[in-house]
């Protein structure tokens, strides 16, 4: 069943995968932060409320970093090679906050529907 | 993606003079995108018209073409220079149209000029309204209904659709010049009319209206790989049918939700997308319906904007320069921003403080203009304030916009400068206010803020001026707030209230007004209390990160983030907003005094309030404070930058009369002001002491005399005898000068308009009927050398403005024995002066006597265009000067010489004004001015002609009419006009008189003599010269109208003799020269050849 974790759900997803959270010195706050996708390289202006990251050094090597933060080069999104399970630290389900990572929820869907 | 390697050379292309629409925000920009480049290994070759610009300095780019901006010769330079590519984008409408037409004329493709920043199908998508609509319905964003006419007719057939009110849009020209609304069918059918007339494409588009919806703009910007961010949203507090550069706005948009919001930013991403801007800036106008959220979009400006400039300097993050960088295909991600410096550009700025910027208009200048506000911009500046709630900013901008008087929107007195307004304001009834507020016009703040205090109700304001409510309440709150103020008195007044006032905005100034005291007392009463403005940066993240760049703005609050440095210290004082006589030419002036004492190792600070100058960049100076420019900021400042120590100095003389009447007070107030004292400054002001000087010197000066009253200006004019020229002291520009011809006109001018008094007497002065004037500009140092930097002849007789007169340097009709007098007494006032800096003076040569008109000793109008004829800057050399260095140790110990003729020529908004008369006289009225360089006199002349907008005809008809008095000196040049090949026409009484001497000449009817007259010639481009000197009153209204023709089918209208024959000589120089083009660098290396000693070229021995 495809899985698709946002902000604690993405920790949760990492932790469940193996990987180790640590504390942020400043947390990411605010509706400004810029997040590079990177297959495309394009950038998506997301809203963000996290105080932990994800160390991409702990993550099995079947797990690959899909998003960075520009700020500070954290981790922002991670997908599993071979299983349906994506997720952002971000909100692209923020209100209020830009709709630039809408297209997450329509990839969510095309999983499902794929597997449906 | 890297940087493009293929580009080696890029044209960029200025925005010419200034004007309404188009101002000193287009030298910030192109500033930025020279410097951008510049620091990218490219070459920069740059065109503008305008030598009042940072950008036109020969540092900023690699070949400087002051040139006029026209395709021709436009299309020479690229010919010359060979660009790979041409920057159109950040130099305003003006480059935008030119590269269309460089494209169109198929110039770009023959010299493989690649265009970047924008491409031609981006631009036309973008302008032509047709294709912007079918665009925006491909992408399903609704725009309001319109249809695209070119005649007349098809306007009437459009308008059945439409309906009224309906809105007149005409395609390609800039702020909305002949536009404007047609409430009915009479209105329609004049504001379509002028429409067609003015469009250069003579199409007009009408549009469904959307009066009284909210507007609201977003600044984004878009990089090659499709990165998007909006830079900054604005709310215009006026609603849609009033131009947003004639609206109060405030940043960011403040009534929105979120989702609104959202759904405004998706749907400028998807506008910015479609249009195909790939790299670089937009600014997209939305409105929105405030009874259902409806939005619609109205227009996209696929450049850098004055809307650009302010989001900029509201943000911090530097639009044009990113925008620069964008266009050589970097993208978003990876350019850093400068303020934080560790994070990149790809995001949006947060802010936390509000943001006003408010217009400022010029109609004291233009009695007659309409002040309505419509689609068509009419404002000639702005202010910008900052502070931590729309209230204090609100309040900061209206402090700034220098209106004088006090208590500005509170005021029961009322502002000084603008009496008759204030006047008519106080006495209206309720019918009137009403009408006040439901017809947009400049003053429509204060009716509010009037409405307010007689107890109407929110509500009937909103119905009456559909200004968003949230706003109306913030207004209200203010009246409030200062009705409790009131009330209690200073006596009552609680630290915790005082607190309050300070934090909403409220000027000391102001509080003594309602307080009933004097603004020294609440000074103190505060400072004693400990109220002192606190410092924040401006750091684009709302303190995410750590601030790098001292940009900063003062508000009530704790934590100071000023963090001043133990250095010396100079700050300067800007010039506030753009008005008509104090433009960009003083902000230029000030960024020179910055870039000087900054090389020089002192640490620069600037004042100003202007968003649309080079000053306020945040890379001119060390630090930048945008702080209305009034005592109490001022002072504030100065205390706050002494407190960490070093000797803290002040420069007051470089901009204009803003900071010039801060200066005896600050300097009683224990600041140090570098350069000239103000009590010379003074002295200079002040008649009879200068007078005084002027006769131990022995320097001859027109009669004159001071009157504080009808009755003395009565004695005054009687004992010097008319015409005379009268004027209130302390104004620049000729603020409400004139010149009197009899006792009536005295009178009435009396007590119209001026208010006189024993503290700011009326000066008198025997006016100099047809002598020629002359402008000199000179840097003194202290030890008593004189360098003088040029002397300007005026093309124009005595009695026009010296800012309205086109003059030349060197001069051309001026003996030398005069010339040497001129150099004379220059030196030895400045001495007499002891003028440390710039000094500007004024002469008069008539009958052989060579008198002087008037003494600044402080930088002038002038100084930027004389440094671009001679190429050495003397704003900064003075500002060293200022600073302690001599003359002699900058090199600098022969007066300076120009290799070349120079021709500056004003550029006036009488295009925007209907009904209001083209002639010139003491009153200054131009916004701008434009230089035109060449080997003589006539082809610059010609030159500067075109660059203002005035193509002088090669051959033709030439209509004459002139005064009596002009007659006989009309000969010589109707006899140079036929030799040139023109036919002649002309009223009778002129054509009598020509043919008396000789000349064929056909005779025309004046207006009111029947058909067809003179007016139908014109019309019918039967005529392409027009000479026409004022004929005095009685025909007053025929001129004006032949003038008013003449502009409208911009046929070249001359009404004066000398610039007849100066017109005549570029008519000649066309026919003999034909234009060409020639970089600064180029002029300024033959004029330093020409100061080379002599000496070396005679030294023998070396075989060639």
């Amino acid at each position: 069943m495809p899985v698709f974790g946002i902000c604690l759900g993405h920790q949760i997803l990492s932790l469940a995968m193996g990987g180790r959270t640590y504390k942020l010195k400043f947390g990411h706050r605010g509706a400004n932060h810029p997040v590079k996708e990177l297959q495309s390289g394009k950038v998506e202006i997301t809203s963000q409320n996290h105080g932990f990251a994800v160390d991409p050094e702990s993550l099995p090597r079947d797990v690959r970093v899909t998003h960075v933060n520009l700020y500070d080069g954290t981790v922002e999104g991670l997908r599993h090679d071979r299983k349906p399970v994506f997720c952002v630290q971000y909100h692209p389900e923020a209100s209020p906050g830009p709709h630039d990572a809408d297209y997450l929820f329509r990839r969510f869907l095309d999983e499902m529907e794929r597997r449906a | 993606m890297p940087k493009r390697t293929d580009l080696k050379r890029i044209l960029v292309i200025g925005s010419g003079p200034i004007v309404i629409g188009q101002a000193c925000e287009f030298d910030y920009s192109g500033t930025q995108a020279c410097k951008a480049l510049r620091a990218e290994g490219l070459e920069v070759v740059l065109v503008n018209s305008n030598p009042a610009t940072i950008m036109t300095d020969p540092e900023l780019a690699d070949r400087t073409y002051i040139e006029p901006l026209t395709a021709d010769i436009v299309s020479s330079i690229i010919e010359r220079e060979r660009p790979d590519a041409l920057l159109p984008t950040v130099g305003g409408q003006t480059a935008l149209n030119l590269a269309v037409q460089l494209e169109e004329q198929g110039v770009l493709r023959r010299f493989g000029v690649e265009l970047i920043g924008a491409s031609v199908e981006a631009i036309k998508v973008a302008e032509d309204r047709q294709q912007f609509r079918d665009a925006m319905r491909d992408i399903g964003i609704e725009v309001p209904n319109s249809r695209y006419v070119k005649s007349m007719r098809e306007a009437f057939d459009a308008i059945d659709d439409l309906g009224y009110p309906v809105i007149v849009r005409p395609s390609f020209t800039l702020g909305g010049v002949g536009g404007g609304i047609g409430y009915n069918v009479e209105e329609f059918r004049e504001i379509a009319a002028r429409g067609l007339a003015l469009s250069p494409v003579h199409e007009v588009l009408l549009e469904e209206s959307v009066i009284g919806w909210k507007e609201f703009e977003l600044e984004v910007m878009r990089d090659r790989a499709d990165n998007f961010v909006v830079i900054c949203s604005i709310e215009n507090v006026d609603p849609m049918g009033v131009h947003t550069g004639d609206s109060v706005t405030v940043a960011p948009a403040l009534t929105l939700t979120d989702k609104e919001y959202q759904r405004m930013r998706d749907m400028a991403r998807r506008i910015i997308r479609r249009v195909g801007v790939e790299t670089g800036g937009s600014n997209i106008q939305f409105a929105v319906d405030p009874d259902n959220g409806h939005i619609v979009v109205i227009e996209m400006n696929p450049r850098v904007s004055r809307s650009s400039a302010l989001a900029s300097k509201a943000t911090g993050f530097p639009i044009a320069k990113i925008a620069a960088k964008l266009a050589l295909g970097y993208t978003l991600d990876e350019i850093p921003n400068d303020i934080t410096r560790l994070t990149p550009a790809s995001f949006e700025p947060t802010i936390d403080y509000v943001v006003v910027k408010v217009p400022r208009w010029a109609f004291e200048k233009f009695p007659r203009a309409d002040r309505t506000l419509t689609t068509q911009m009419k404002s000639v500046g702005e202010v910008m304030a900052i502070g931590r709630t729309f209230k204090e900013s609100f309040m900061k901008a209206f402090r700034s916009l220098e209106l004088g008087g006090g208590n500005l929107l509170f005021s029961k007195s009322g502002s000084r400068a603008d009496a008759s307004a204030t006047a008519e304001a106080e006495d209206d009834d309720d019918s009137t206010l009403q009408r006040s507020l439901a017809v947009p016009n400049d003053r429509r703040m204060w009716a509010l803020f009037r409405a307010i205090d007689r107890g109407w109700s929110l509500e009937e304001i909103h119905r009456l001026t559909n200004i968003d409510p949230w706003f109306l309440t913030q207004f209200q709150q203010l009246v409030d707030l200062q009705r409790e103020a009131a009330l209690v008195g200073l006596r009552g007044i609680s630290p915790e209230l005082l607190r309050t006032l300070k934090r909403a905005g409220f000027s000391d100034r102001e509080l003594a007004g309602i307080l009933g005291t004097d603004e020294d007392t609440i000074r103190h009463t505060r400072i004693e209390l400990g109220l002192r403005p606190a410092y924040k940066r401006i750091d684009t993240c709302a303190a995410e990160f750590e601030s790098y760049t001292p940009y900063l703005y003062g508000t009530y609050e704790r934590e100071c983030e000023a963090e001043p440095t133990a250095r010396n210290k100079v700050i300067i004082l800007g010039s506030g907003p753009n008005r008509i006589g104090q433009g960009i030419e003083f902000d230029y002036c000030c960024v020179h005094a910055a870039f000087a004492l900054r090389e020089d190792g002192f640490e620069t600070v600037m004042i100003n309030c202007n968003p649309e100058t080079v000053s306020t960049d945040y890379d001119t100076v060390d630090r930048l404070y945008f702080e209305p420019l009034t005592f109490e900021d001022v002072a504030a400042i100065i205390a706050r930058e002494e407190s960490a120590g070093g000797n803290v100095m002040c420069v007051v003389q470089y901009g204009g009369q803003t900071p010039l009447k801060l200066a005896l007070p600050l300097q009683r107030a224990g600041v140090k002001i570098l350069g000239t004292s103000p009590d010379s400054i003074d002295l200079a002001e002040d008649r009879q002491r200068f007078a005084q000087l002027l006769w131990d010197l022995g320097i001859p000066q027109a009669a004159s005399g001071t009157a504080s009253s009808a009755e003395e200006a009565r004695g005054v004019a009687a004992s010097i005898g008319f015409p005379v020229v009268v004027r209130p002291s302390y104004v620049l520009g000729g603020r409400a000068m004139a010149i009197v011809y009899d006792m009536a006109a005295l009178d009435r001018y009396m007590l119209t308009a001026v208010a006189a008094s024993p503290e700011r007497p009326v000066l008198i002065d025997k006016f100099l009927e047809d002598a020629v004037e002359l402008d000199v500009d000179v840097v003194a140092d202290a030890t008593g050398a004189v360098v003088i930097g040029g002397i300007m002849e005026h093309i124009e007789e005595a009695g026009i403005h010296s800012g309205d007169s086109s003059c030349v340097v060197p001069p051309y009709r001026v003996a030398e024995r005069h010339i040497e007098m001129i150099r004379d007494y220059t030196r030895r006032i400045a001495r007499a002066l002891r003028v440390v800096g710039l000094m500007n003076t004024q002469f008069a040569i008539k009958d052989e006597t060579v008198y002087v008109l008037e003494v600044n000793p402080r930088a002038s109008r002038t100084v930027p265009y004389l440094s671009k004829a001679t190429g050495v800057p003397l704003a900064k050399v003075a500002a060293r000067v200022m600073a302690g260095r001599t003359l002699a140790q900058q090199g600098l110990t022969e007066d300076l010489a120009v290799a070349g003729v120079f021709v500056k020529t004003p550029v006036f908004p009488f295009m925007r004004f209907p009904g209001v008369d083209t002639i010139l006289g003491p009153e200054m009225k131009s916004t701008g001015e434009v230089m035109g360089g060449a080997g003589t006199f006539g082809s610059a002349f010609a030159k500067a002609q075109l660059a203002s907008g005035l193509r002088l005809p090669s051959g033709g008809t030439a209509f004459i009419s002139v005064a009596n008095h002009d007659k006989p000196a009309v000969v010589q040049i109707a006899r140079d006009l036929r030799e040139l090949g023109f036919d002649l026409v002309a009223t009778r009484g002129t054509a009598n008189f020509l043919r008396a001497h000789g000349l064929d000449v056909e005779i025309v009817f004046k207006i009111n003599e029947g058909r067809p007259h003179v007016g139908d010639e014109i019309l019918n481009n039967r005529v392409q010269l027009v000479i026409n000197t004022p004929l005095g009153r009685e025909s007053f209204f025929d001129d004006r109208t032949v003038r008013r023709i003449a502009m409208m089918q911009q046929v070249p209208c001359i009404t004066t003799l000398t610039g007849a024959a100066a017109a005549v000589n570029a008519i000649r120089a066309l026919h003999t020269e034909g234009l060409t083009v020639r970089s600064l660098q180029e002029y300024h290396a033959d004029a330093v050849e020409a100061r080379k000693p002599k000496v070396a070229a005679e030294t023998p021995g070396r075989p060639s």
